[in-house]
């Protein structure tokens, strides 16, 4: 058959070493007679010819060059003892068959001759052979058809030639107009300059650009989640829109891959070449809370060595990680010191978590666009106007203040006046002395405890207000207010009197209000009225200033020259805290009401958790604080006691003890007058809510708090209350909030000090006063500060909304890298250092380059390297003939295979060097072939090539998976042509993602994108990693896990499965219908038309019969059964033409779908 | 095309050109297409399908099979540094003083095995009453302390993303037994406790071609990704659509020689019948009630533990190499007992159900069930202890599976453990040992079969592995 014809007409080449001998060599013997020291066998090694030829002792030989009969690899290699033959049967290596030993038998006998492994030789340009065609390409293929006695196919039809350079340079068909111009177009050159058209001119040129990209995107693993763990979302797209921008502009393949691995390195740096390091920070990451520091270092340093070695050298470096390369002259010292220059970027091992899912990863980089930098200069001159506009007093805002201050004193009829002092005393034998301004000083004695009572006069009569001012002192300690070294005090109670001519009666006191109380802690003004201990603090250690507090008398006091005593006690646990200057003023107050006067509110008190036996009666049992009518500090219930609680703060939900049980949160509030007020409540689960020990109101529901889910209205008289929340928790977590609503004018915070006496004398309380007055009160003011606050949004939003990039950064001081041993990051062997150098077989890298990444990218792409041409070459020709000149593109190496045209190899690959290293040359060069321009059907030459190496006929291909879905969109008119920008989400079954999730992963959730981000081309689809676009793997799209040269084709009935019932192929089928039933009349017009649009095809015959007779059936069907047809047509967001035959439509559209599933549509041939 | 070509497109690989063409060798026999499949089994295989059980998060062996009354005495004292002994720690537990020792709070009993009996955890009581069917290996050890590359491992073989899974490695080898269903199916149930990421990688086909990859049997919306016809597509118009696309076929096989087109026909055929073949086989209402007796209700709800151990015989008694199930949830670093209550209620019964169901129709005879983790759990406490709430972390020194069916070694408990079930001290098993003892069930040397990538013979086993022979029979 065949064999024997080939083996008679093919003329007997000398054996090479290289391509017959080296492989098998390489394959069965190299294990342990190969380079790796450590596994050699027997002393003997077959990887040089000096080695080989070594005397064995008794003269003999592995290899005796002329004498195969005398050569003991051939005695041993022929043997069937299994104890002699080689490879042994322990190595599961195949034994050899007979027509390889008769190869090695002709090897020796032909001299033995070894030759260095082509890969490793400096490509030369061998001249092009002379023939029937001045294209080098067809010159060089047609030597090798001539000599293995085939011959090349006939050319393709223009058509087919047409759509098959549409979809190889683009990855989009020809449309039926684009396709009708060229077979119209009449110039001798029509084919040259669509060629040219496609690769340079719009929107060609930008679709060959996003082609090509998923190529280097395989090849650069590129992705948007980090992969491992989390698999958080990560920003890294600005790389991707490098990568299209540099191959649309046909940036030369030196610079693509220098800016790519050392950008961050050339000196001046722009952003964009530091965008393109990110080919370097692609890798996957941990963020796994237990993962350890050094380990993921090592990793990704490896990760990035071994993509570098298998996309720019061809050579699996990886695998001398943890001993010499097995096959390939790499040592495991050769690998550290590669791996080296990757070992020192600024990174962590272990990434933190984060809730961003736009997070470029550490090191990254914001860039800017021109627009984003000129807006964002305009905005901040804008703010800093508005914000002097803001801060600016003018005379308007001047005026509007006066008032406010003269309007609260009107409405409230405060009319302050200084009261004189007659006499003051110390119990505990401070000498108090009057002062000038009315005030009286402590000193000399400094008791820790003291009683001091002040003998004072009123101006005014009918006083109902009574101020206690606390001065600073130069003599007091720190300057401050107080007699206690640290500056603060407890006032425990004030209580004044009133000499009625006859004795001293108590004035009661109802409501106090102070500027400042102490926050951690119990110290609320309003403890003051009180006998219970607790006191006022006015947090004097903290700041300095005056305090002053005002207290509300239930009656009218003071005039006719009639004496009054206050009574300050200071009886805390803390020593010396008594103020050490005070003043007192009094003040009538008006007669209608006090509403500008705050409801005044202490901080919160908790009793509790009580639990009952039984849930069910948590509502009805009482523990005892629920009838409490004031706060009693020492009052037990069920042996528990109200705690003031520090960390519980207004207008939040505090948290509880959780569980199924009930605590009590009390608040104690004044009033200064009768008011109906409101209270916000939020609960978990259910609450009652008690005034003064009545029930107010509750809810019983089982619920997690918010703020304000409930309301409850109460009238207070003036004086002190007590307001308490039960909450029965029916388990779980326990919270609450509670909060009384303030009018409106009511003077809450600072602006309370509108109410105090001599306001503007006090420089400290008026600016704080105005202050609150401006940013609560003031028109202006707040005007202005919202527009303030508007361009301050704008300006965060624009910063947050600047793209970011994961870039390459050198770490200042350099990380030291040593050999690890069986490649283990914890198993550093200290005594074997390395440092940045090219593996040994390459030499030194020259000591003009810089030994860091920017050196071995430049040592890379220079000539000194005999791979990276042929790499990239060989890549160009695998994407525009489906396999490379070396089939296995990932492998240059020896166990590589030997290209099927080495000398065109080689001159390609220089020819890309003279050329500039322009990529745009040598796909033009190679689709204007002859060999490009034949026909894609399988050729008699199958018999003696079936692998078609010889590219006797054009190797027809499945499209790959983002073609297969691209075409669909674009056919149906979906398609939206953008380019760049975040990666997108469309169509796929729900739930995917949430199934391998972690709970808090910030991809957990798949939220699929509406409107034009459903059309985009593949290539921007959002790449989880842990869940792949499903379509897209089916067709064979690789995780982007690791670096992959070459993705397999496979055909799995899954594939159909997508074509048929994916929503997104439906939706492009019901448009593709659509759009045909617009454009053409009748049933066979139709079935053309959209032929011609999916195959680039004419649609006539059998085939045009058989279309017809379908659609026939299915129009039928569908008009019996409108409903069918609705539902449909429904498949999909795009909205249904409502104008069109539905019947008919959705016949179509199944006809649509047949169409996109054709060989002859999602085949390229 | 004549008979001759198209053997050689379906032989190429292996038929060697060197010898076809002389010295004018196109190409290396050495490097050959991409393998579809493996030449299938090296010798007669025990196990012709695979159930495997992968409990993702570790389950602890202490609180399970690996029984150590004698810890009892031991509460809250220091685990013994000699013990320790230098372990690594994850970054969990590195931080922490004390190691205080927590013996299991449940209570174990010994269990007719046929043999000498085994310990098994009171957690586990259907379990134990087919504890005759396991074969118990209490010494398995790990290379990984952190979820993702131990999982990564014990499913590929290597900690790193890139490698086939196992799963695949069995397609691969075996092809398929079903020409309606997918060769390797995988489920996957949401857990009660601490849940860790799964990821595509775990069934993943790595640098095998992709129709080996684990196929997702899903128990909300198509149980196979885009199975059914859109709404308004009846099965009747499916077979319209495809008749006229095979018609278009055959024309074009006709005019370009391709035979990748009747492949291609054929898959789509296979497509339309998987269209029905998986309904029918999700459709639970042709099981007898004996059934739900053996599984529980539970396994008529969607996407238990209980329904996807049903479906396993369901895919296993119609000829689904390899199924795999995962249950996540058993990652209990604190509140073990509560969490791990629950997973084994989730588990137990199915478990057994599924080994009673397999054996009363005869399929365990050649089917192959493996149950276990990526790593087992600490025996000192991580966070706070009590005798009743303990947390354990991440253990790889030792831990538990076991393994039920063809050829397995039955009633066999293999390896032992220290006191504190923390080191191995008698018959250590290796990840790679195990998956190189699962390849031998299976007909396959683990040495050989092989796929060629990026210029090396890749295996399951890396460089690794030897098969335990006290494992099977």
């Amino acid at each position: 058959m065949c064999a024997a014809a080939s083996s008679q007409s093919a003329p007997v080449q000398p054996v090479r070493y290289g391509r017959d001998i080296r492989p098998l060599l390489s394959d069965r013997c190299f294990r342990c007679h190969g380079p790796d020291q450590n596994e050699r066998a027997a002393g003997l090694r077959l990887d040089e010819r000096r080695y080989a030829l070594r005397d064995l002792g008794d003269g003999l030989a592995a290899v005796v060059p002329g004498a195969p009969e005398r050569s003991l690899l051939i005695d041993r290699i022929r043997s069937h003892d299994d104890d002699e033959r080689m490879p042994p049967p322990s190595s599961k290596r195949p034994a050899l068959r007979p027509e390889e030993i008769t190869l090695f038998e002709r090897w020796i006998a032909e001299g033995a001759v070894y030759e260095g492994h082509w890969s490793f030789q400096p490509p030369r340009q061998a001249p092009v052979p002379q023939g029937s065609s001045d294209h080098p390409v067809d010159a060089f293929l047609q030597r090798r058809w001539r000599e293995a006695g085939a011959s090349p196919s006939p050319k393709a039809e223009p058509e087919a030639l047409c759509r098959r350079l549409f979809l190889v340079l683009t990855g989009l068909p020809p449309t039926p107009a684009e396709l009708s111009a060229y077979l119209s177009d009449e110039r001798a050159d029509r084919y040259e300059q669509l060629v040219e058209r496609l690769l340079t001119q719009d929107p060609y040129a930008t679709r060959h650009a996003e082609h090509l990209a998923s190529v280097w995107l395989d090849a650069g693993r590129y992705a948007d989640t980090s992969g491992i763990h989390m698999d958080a979302g990560r920003q890294a797209w600005l790389w991707r829109d490098w990568l299209i921008d540099a191959i649309k502009h046909d940036k030369p393949f030196d610079d693509f891959v220098v800016e790519q691995l050392a950008g961050d390195l050339l000196p001046d740096a722009t952003h964009q070449q530091r965008v393109a390091t990110g080919f370097l920070r692609n890798h996957v990451t941990t963020d796994e809370g237990g993962a350890i520091n050094a380990e993921y270092l090592v990793e990704y340093a490896a990760e990035r060595t071994s993509t570098v070695g298998s996309v720019l050298m061809g050579l699996t470096v990886g695998c001398a990680r943890c001993h010499d390369h097995k096959y390939d002259p790499i040592t495991q010292e050769d690998y550290y010191q590669l791996f080296s220059f990757f070992n020192n970027n600024e990174e962590p091992g272990l990434y933190s978590q984060s809730r961003d899912d736009a997070r470029a990863l550490e090191p990254n980089l914001k860039v800017p666009t021109g627009a984003h930098l000129e807006r964002r200069t305009t905005i901040n001159a804008q703010i800093a106007a508005a914000r002097r506009l803001r801060d600016h007093f003018d005379p308007d805002e001047e005026r509007d203040y006066d008032e406010f201050l003269t309007e609260v004193r009107v409405e409230l009829g405060l009319q302050w006046e200084r009261a004189k002092v007659r006499s003051a005393t110390s119990a505990g034998g401070a000498t108090l002395t009057t002062m000038a301004d009315g005030s009286v000083l402590g000193s000399g004695d400094n008791p820790n405890h003291d009683t001091q009572t002040y003998t004072i006069e009123s101006a005014g009569s009918d006083q109902r207000w009574l101020c206690l001012e606390a001065l600073p002192d130069a003599s007091l300690p720190q300057g401050r207010t107080s007699r206690a070294s640290h500056g603060n005090t407890v006032l425990q109670h004030i209580s004044l009197e009133s000499h009625d001519g006859e004795e001293w009666r108590e004035v009661p006191l109802v409501f106090a209000m102070a500027d400042i109380e102490q926050q951690n802690g119990d110290f609320s003004v309003g403890n003051t009225l009180s006998d219970d201990g607790q006191g006022w603090a006015p947090a004097g250690h903290k700041q300095p200033g005056p305090r002053t507090a005002w207290f509300l008398a239930s009656r009218a006091f003071g005039g006719d020259g009639r004496p009054l005593r206050v009574t300050l006690t200071y009886d805390s646990k803390y020593s010396q805290h008594v103020f050490g200057r005070v003043r007192f003023a009094t003040s009538a107050a008006s007669e209608s009401a006090l509403m500008p006067a705050p409801l005044w509110t202490s901080g919160y008190y908790t009793c509790g958790p009580f639990s009952a036996k039984d849930v069910n009666t948590h509502y009805e049992a009482a523990f005892g604080p629920e009838g409490a009518t004031q706060l009693e500090r020492g009052a037990k219930f069920g042996g528990k006691s109200w705690r003031y609680q520090d960390d519980f703060e207004r207008e939040r939900s505090n948290p509880l003890t959780s569980g199924a049980n009930i605590t009590y949160v009390a608040q104690r509030v004044w009033a200064p007058d009768t008011r109906e007020v409101e209270w916000k409540i939020g609960s978990d689960d259910g609450f009652q809510l008690y005034l003064d020990g009545e029930l107010v109101t509750e809810r019983r529901v089982n619920r997690g708090v918010q703020l304000d889910q409930d309301r409850a209205k109460a009238s207070l008289s003036p004086g002190p209350h007590l307001v308490v929340l039960k909450i029965i928790n029916t388990g779980g977590a326990g919270a609450f909030a509670l909060q009384p609503v303030h009018g409106e004018r009511e003077l809450q915070g600072d602006l309370c000090l509108a109410m105090a006496p001599g306001i503007r004398e006090d420089a400290y309380r008026s600016e704080k006063l105005l202050h609150a007055y401006r940013s609560k009160r003031s028109p202006t003011y707040l005007k202005r500060s919202a527009q303030l606050t508007a361009l301050e949004e704008e300006l965060k939003a624009l910063e947050t909304g600047i793209p970011m990039a994961m870039v390459m950064q050198e770490r200042g001081e350099m990380r030291p890298t040593f050999v690890l041993d069986r490649g283990e990051y914890d198993k550093a062997d200290k005594q074997r250092p390395v440092a940045r150098e090219l593996p040994a077989i390459f030499g030194p890298l020259p000591a003009e380059l810089p030994k860091n990444r920017l050196g071995l990218a430049r040592w890379l792409v220079s000539d000194a390297n005999p791979l990276l041409r042929r790499v990239a070459v060989n890549r160009y020709w695998e994407f525009v003939f489906g396999t490379g000149l070396v089939r296995t593109s990932e492998d240059f190496g020896m166990q590589g295979e030997w290209p099927s045209h080495p000398e065109l190899l080689d001159w390609l690959a220089v020819e890309f060097g003279q050329r500039g290293h322009s990529v745009r040359h040598m796909l033009r060069l190679m689709v204007t072939s002859a060999a490009f321009r034949q026909r894609g059907m399988i050729s008699a030459a199958a018999d003696i090539d079936p692998d078609n190496r010889l590219l006797a006929w054009f190797p027809r291909r499945r499209l790959t998976a983002e073609a297969i879905r691209d075409q669909a969109l674009y056919v149906s008119g979906l398609l939206i042509e953008q380019v760049g920008g975040p990666s997108v989400k469309p169509y796929q079954p729900d739930g995917l993602w949430r199934e391998v999730a972690m709970l808090s992963s910030n991809t957990r959730i798949f939220r699929r994108d509406d409107g034009d981000a459903l059309w985009r081309r593949s290539l921007y689809t959002y790449w989880k990693r842990a869940c792949p676009p499903p379509s897209l793997l089916t067709f064979d799209a690789p995780t982007r896990e690791f670096c992959t040269i070459r993705r397999s084709t496979t055909n799995t009935p899954l594939q159909a499965l997508v074509l048929w019932n994916d929503e997104q192929f439906v939706e492009a089928a019901r448009a593709l219908a659509t759009r045909t039933m617009r454009e053409a009349q009748d049933g066979d017009a139709r079935l053309q038309a959209m032929f011609l649009r999916t195959t680039g095809r004419p649609l006539a015959g059998e085939g045009l019969l058989q279309a017809r007779e379908t659609l026939h059936q299915l129009e039928q069907r569908y008009a019996r059964e409108p409903k069918a047809a609705a539902k449909l047509l429904a498949v999909g967001e795009r909205p249904t033409a409502d104008d069109l035959d539905t019947a008919q439509l959705a016949a179509l559209t199944m006809i649509a779908s047949a169409f996109l599933d054709l060989d002859a549509t999602v085949y390229l041939d | 095309m004549s008979l001759s070509r198209r053997r050689f497109f379906q032989g190429a690989a292996a038929t060697g050109l060197t010898g076809m063409l002389g010295s004018t060798a196109l190409s290396s026999s050495l490097a050959p297409n991409p393998q579809q499949r493996a030449d299938g089994p090296h010798f007669a295989p025990k196990a012709r399908r695979v159930i495997y059980l992968h409990m993702e998060g570790g389950p602890s062996q202490l609180d399970l099979f690996d029984y150590k009354p004698g810890l009892t005495d031991l509460y809250d004292t220091d685990l013994p540094d000699s013990i320790r002994n230098g372990q690594r720690l994850t970054g969990m537990t590195s931080g922490q003083k004390r190691f205080p020792v927590a013996p299991s709070m449940f209570r174990f009993d010994k269990r007719d095995n046929g043999g000498d009996g085994v310990y098994m955890s009171e957690l586990l009581p259907n379990l134990g009453k087919v504890a005759d069917e396991l074969c118990v290996i209490k010494s398995m050890h790990t290379d990984a302390i952190n979820h993702e590359p131990a999982i990564t491992f014990v499913q590929t073989g290597n900690q790193q993303p890139g490698r086939p899974s196992f799963g695949a490695w069995a397609s691969y080898g075996l092809g398929s037994d079903n020409k309606d269903l997918p060769t390797f199916v995988v489920m996957i149930t949401q857990g009660f406790g601490n849940m860790q990421a799964l990821a595509a990688r775990f069934w993943g086909n790595g640098f095998l071609p992709s129709e080996h990859q684990g196929c997702k049997l899903r128990s909300s919306g198509d149980p196979v990704l885009y199975l059914s016809d859109p709404p308004g597509v009846s099965r009747a118009d499916r077979r319209r659509m495809l008749d006229l696309v095979n018609a278009f076929a055959e024309r074009e096989r006709a005019r370009t020689l391709d035979p990748e087109i009747d492949a291609r026909v054929a898959q789509q055929e296979m497509a339309f019948r998987m269209q029905a073949s998986v309904p029918e086989l999700v459709d639970l209402s042709d099981e007898q009630q004996s059934t739900w007796d053996l599984y529980g209700d539970d396994a008529k709800k969607p996407g238990t533990f209980a329904q996807s151990c049903l479906m396993a015989r369901r895919l296993n008694e119609r000829g689904v190499r390899f199924v795999q199930l995962y249950m996540r949830g058993w990652d209990a670093h604190g509140n073990l007992p509560g969490e791990i209550r629950k997973q084994c209620k989730a588990v137990d019964r199915p478990i057994a159900a599924l080994l009673t169901d397999l054996r009363r129709r005869g399929l365990l005879d050649d089917t192959l069930v493996v149950w276990g983790g990526e790593f087992g759990r600490t025996v000192y406490s991580q966070g706070g202890l009590s005798t009743t709430n303990y947390g354990r972390d991440h253990h790889p020194r030792a831990f538990t599976m076991w393994m039920a069916g063809a050829g397995v070694n039955r009633g066999h408990v293999h390896g032992e453990t220290d006191d504190f079930g923390y080191n191995i001290v008698r018959d250590p098993v290796s990840v790679h040992d195990l998956h190189a003892t699962l390849l031998h069930l299976l007909g396959f040397d683990h040495e050989r079969l092989t796929h060629r990538h990026q210029g090396r013979d890749y295996r399951l086993t890396d460089v690794f592995g030897k098969v335990v022979n006290d494992l099977i029979v």
